[in-house]
């Protein structure tokens, strides 16, 4: 897309190392998918940068590990971000975003923690796509670490796992979540299990539902189990040392899978952009009348609508609502 | 409103059928609490009520109409009013003038970073010291605010909770230091944490280990210090909090439980620490409402008491309590209508047959209370004692149809909370599900909602606020927070640290191995060991509980 | 970043912004107050309003809260107090903005219990508006659009 002279005075400011600018781009990706093309304005992420998933059920702790891990990779000299991404309101899109407080006192004078809350609201081109492009966007301001946390719920949460290269699923001891799990498929998706809140009855049970549930699946692979106690910072570097080992392990990118993923990026955008002249196309609307009329058929109007709209792709109108500061 | 329609009731037709909806004004018929109300109730409200499983007589199972036969014909309830000055020596000057005058009674305010277990030159008290009440860090302020005051002769009472344990030691080792006997040493702590994970925020451990300092304090003081009352169990921050009437009386019922729960648990007979609980509960503006939650509360204590715990002594059944009114219906626009609100309040209170009371002074919402508001507060309570006659006729809304209707159905509604949060896993599982701060929360953007809707009002602010008036208020001295500073500096330099890093790896030895951690505490305290040293060596072994939202 | 004085005010029914975003704002606690009843009222109210509200929750410090804002990109930053803390907070919150040079890039509004006497010092300071108690919640969700809209994004 075309970028405004104050996106382009972003950029500058992002690549001189300003966190400022870094938030407003994220703000941008957040806001307009099709500005996503402005990562390739930016250097690649140096090599053995990381996006990690952090899902499990409210209550279970996550905050709280998070802040142990958070001052672990410190500790091991990498550079963290974090992206909470919390439900939005289905009624008002609005959204309460954020339990920052458990990690924020980690990072408050720490200038190589950010972390940043999304709410998971329905915007076009998708939730993960939108974290997709801002872990991106972190791990070329050098956040080497990136920590995505997420309810392990729903399907755009789900989605929004697949971004990560190495997904953690959180898990506690007397809540009965072990169907839940495994019905959203998540307990397959994972990389780690982390069993926290130990020191509570029950883990020993819990252990071997999950074995046994990971052994009856097809592919009978079992990640490491591994508890903590996170209020008490216990077993916590253990869960650092798994992540790191998985992160060293994981294959290179494969050029296949690049290809389906440039085909669904692209998709989406057209889709996006197919949509915001429609709503401008008068035509369309005559169409659509005549359709429900019975005057004309449903593939001759789209067939149509296609030749009318397709050469206009390309140009440069805007939606009104974005000429405040698109040029 | 469902509730105005009068169903087909047994017996005689009520009066209430003749009621017409129609004709009533535009309003919303509900308690503070969003509880409806019906425009009449009749004989037909208590259908198959029986006065002695219901009732009772007063100082009789199930006590609802008191836990006294005489009740104030006996004796008036305590007027006990809270107070707290910037350094421990403007404190002990009050006291001596309050002791003077023949008061018996002290009640302390700490500062908040005594409240939180942090001591005055951590980075976060900035600001703080000395602000809402004293600042003590070491044993050495808690020396100096009962200087020249016999711990062996006067009651006191000690509004802390997460380092309640810490703060009892350093007044048990004034004590001792006085010669006093800790079998004499009298006064209430506190003391409940569980409320503040519910309300009021001022927690430090997570939720268990939390508890269990509480329950080694109860242990301790059963063996060592008989006469003190070893936890305040409050609902009074849960309904400041924006808590439901309903919410109030069974989340603190709740928590009351679980603290008998875990002393049985941990090997103590139910009637040797129960007779030292107490309660403390809001007293806010739904007259009616608030009458019929004491009363409700007093039955369900002493029936669960009785036969959930299996207590013998009647003393076990007993709901003592304290009562203060609601500092969060008082209004800044128009403050002296404050002491309006604040004397049907306080009636409320003393119908509900409470054992002492606190009035809020009219500037609580805009600083700490000047001298004169302090004294039109008690007067207030002095007026309804001596004047109006209310204290002559033991629990005199006893009967009342609406009354005891609202008793059974305030009742009803606390056991379907204790039913929720049963099946939550019980208390500290709820806790943990953020079960308690997501009610809270809801009750109070509901109110926030009818309010904003016009369907509450407060005089004032949403309703005949045309005329402001102010009150002067008092400024607070930034001063002492610099003194008490240079107290812990000197402090610090003056005692002998290594006794006190030895004393501290002894409380976390204890604590880990699980024992009682009130001995190493007092260990701790005489060699001067501070509240956040303290804090800090349990922190490491229960960890630090770092909140959630709970929406 | 272009703070335009020609504002285009945010429409009136939507918690968006002129440039197609979501209103971001930041609700925090500084200190050890733990009084939080109106802080979460009002993060719910600005939430149906259609906002993004993050609250910080507790015992922050102002350097935390003012990290947190610059990498949330809040277009407004609301902070309770109910212990009177604010007199000596305050100016250490601007402190750090300014230490951030973020200064003037996000509103700052107070609400709480602060007595009338302090307003003027808050205003000051560069406080955009100070919400003492009962002030109506529709007028703090109005201001907080106003104030958004004059954000470029």
């Amino acid at each position: 897309m075309a970028f405004s002279n104050d996106d382009l005075k972003l950029v500058e400011r992002f690549k001189a190392g300003d966190r400022r600018a870094l938030a407003r781009l994220i703000t941008l990706l957040d806001n307009h998918p099709d500005s996503r093309d402005l990562l390739e304005r930016l250097a690649p992420p140096a090599p053995g940068g990381a996006v990690i998933g952090i899902t499990g059920a409210p209550g279970v702790g996550k905050s709280t590990l998070l802040g142990g891990l958070i001052a672990g990779l410190r500790r091991r000299n990498h550079r963290v971000a974090v992206l909470a991404v919390d439900p939005e309101s289905p009624i008002t899109g609005g959204a309460l975003l954020g339990d920052r407080l458990r990690m924020a006192r980690v990072a408050a004078a720490d200038e190589d923690i950010f972390i940043r809350s999304l709410s998971s609201r329905g915007v076009a081109g998708g939730l993960s796509a939108s974290v997709h492009a801002i872990s991106q966007l972190l791990l070329r301001f050098g956040y080497d670490r990136v920590l995505v946390e997420t309810i392990g719920v729903g399907q755009a949460e789900m989605a929004v796992l697949r971004v990560a290269e190495v997904v953690v699923l959180m898990v506690m001891p007397g809540t009965g979540d072990e169907v839940q799990w495994e019905k959203a498929g998540l307990i397959e998706v994972a990389h780690l299990i982390v069993i926290n809140k130990a020191d509570h009855p029950g883990v020993e049970r819990l252990e071997q539902e999950l074995i046994d549930a990971l052994s009856a699946g097809q592919e009978s692979r079992v990640p490491p189990i591994l508890r903590t106690v996170a209020s008490r910072d216990e077993g916590v570097d253990a869960v650092i040392d798994n992540l790191e080992e998985i992160v060293s392990r994981r294959p290179g990118l494969n050029w296949l899978q690049m290809r389906t993923e440039i085909l669904q990026e692209a998709e989406m955008l057209l889709g996006r952009r197919l949509r915001e002249l429609a709503d401008q196309d008068e035509s369309l609307d005559d169409l659509a009348r005549a359709v429900a009329l019975g005057q004309r058929d449903i593939y001759g109007a789209t067939e149509e609508t296609l030749r009318r709209l397709l050469p206009r792709l390309d140009s440069q109108d805007r939606p009104a609502v974005r000429s405040v500061t698109r040029q | 409103m469902s509730t105005k329609v009068q169903g087909d009731r047994q017996g005689a037709e009520p009066p209430a059928a003749r009621h017409d909806p129609t004709r009533e004004r535009d309003a919303r018929f509900t308690t503070l609490s969003d509880h409806p109300v019906q425009p009449l109730y009749t004989p037909a409200d208590l259908a198959d009520w029986d006065y002695q499983s219901k009732l009772g007589s007063p100082g009789e199972y199930p006590f609802t109409r008191g836990i006294h036969q005489t009740m104030y014909r006996g004796r008036l309830w305590t007027m006990r009013q809270f107070a707290g000055f910037g350094t421990a020596e403007d404190t002990n000057q009050r006291f001596k003038f309050l002791l003077d005058k023949g008061q018996t009674g002290l009640s302390t305010a700490f500062d908040l970073p005594t409240l939180m277990g942090v001591d005055s030159d951590h980075p976060m008290s900035a600001g703080e010291v000395g602000r809402c009440g004293v600042a003590v860090d070491s044993l050495a302020d808690m020396e100096r605010l009962f200087d020249g005051i016999d711990l062996g002769e006067v009651s006191t009472s000690m509004t802390i909770n997460a380092p309640a344990s810490i703060l009892l030691a350093f007044y048990l080792v004034v004590a001792e230091k006085q010669g006093a006997p800790w079998t004499r040493v009298n006064g209430t702590l506190q003391n409940d944490i569980l409320k503040e994970f519910h309300a009021q925020n001022e927690v430090v451990f997570p939720p268990e280990p939390s508890v269990r300092l509480i329950v080694d304090l109860i242990e301790f003081c059963t063996k060592h210090v008989p006469k003190y009352n070893t936890v305040s169990i409050s609902g009074y921050h849960i309904r400041e909090a924006g808590s439901t009437a309903a919410q109030e009386l069974a989340f603190t019922l709740a928590d009351g439980f679980h603290y008998v729960e875990q002393c049985i648990q941990r090997g103590l007979d139910v009637d040797t620490f129960a007779p030292r609980l107490s309660f403390f509960w809001n007293a806010h503006s739904d007259f009616f409402e608030e009458i019929a939650k004491f009363r409700a509360a007093r039955r369900i204590w002493a029936r669960e008491m009785r036969h959930r715990y299996g207590a013998r002594n009647d003393r076990s059944l007993l709901l003592r309590c304290h009562a203060q009114t609601a500092g969060c219906s008082l209004t800044e626009q128009q403050p002296m209508v404050n002491i309006v609100r604040t004397a049907f309040e306080a009636l409320s209170a003393v119908l509900g047959g409470t054992q002492s009371l606190h009035t809020n002074s009219m500037d609580e919402t805009l600083s700490l209370p000047t001298e004169n508001a302090v004294t039109i507060a008690l007067r207030t309570q002095q007026v309804i004692a001596c004047e109006t006659g209310v204290a002559n006729v033991i629990d005199p809304l006893g009967g009342s149809y609406f009354v005891e209707k609202l008793t059974d159905e305030l009742e009803a509604e606390a056991y379907e909370y204790f039913k929720k949060i049963d099946e939550l896993g019980g208390m500290i599982a709820a806790v943990g599900a953020g079960f308690f701060r997501r009610q809270i929360a809801e009750a109070s953007y509901r109110l926030s909602q009818q309010m904003e809707a016009g369907q509450k009002h407060i005089v004032g602010v949403s309703i005949f606020n045309d005329d402001t008036h102010s009150i002067p208020t008092l400024a607070i001295d930034h001063e002492v927070e610099r003194r008490q500073l240079g107290r812990l500096a000197e402090l610090k330099g003056r005692r002998d640290n290594a006794k006190v890093a030895a004393a501290l790896d002894d409380l976390r030895r204890t604590a880990r191995a699980g024992g009682n951690t009130m001995e190493p505490i007092l260990a701790a305290t005489r060699v001067y060991a501070t509240v956040g040293e303290m804090m800090g060596a349990l922190k490491d072994v229960y960890g630090a509980f770092e909140g959630g939202t709970g929406w | 970043m272009s703070e335009k004085s020609d504002a285009t005010v945010a429409t009136e029914s939507t918690g968006r912004t002129p440039a197609g975003g979501r209103i971001r704002v930041m609700l925090a606690k500084v200190g050890l107050d733990g009084h939080d009843r109106g802080v979460k009222v009002v993060a719910r109210v600005l939430r149906d309003a259609g906002m993004e509200v993050i609250y910080t929750g507790m015992w922050q410090s102002p350097q935390s809260v003012v990290r947190s804002a610059i990498q949330e990109d809040v277009a407004v930053l609301g902070l309770s107090f109910l212990s009177g803390s604010h007199t000596a907070l305050m100016p250490r919150v601007f402190e750090e903005l300014s230490v951030a040079g973020a200064s003037g890039e996000i509103a700052v509004i107070v609400g709480g219990i602060i007595p009338k006497d302090d307003y003027q010092t808050l205003l000051d300071m560069g406080v955009a508006r100070v919400f003492g108690p009962g002030s109506p919640l529709r007028e703090i969700v109005d201001f907080i659009r106003q104030r958004a809209g004059r954000r470029s994004r």
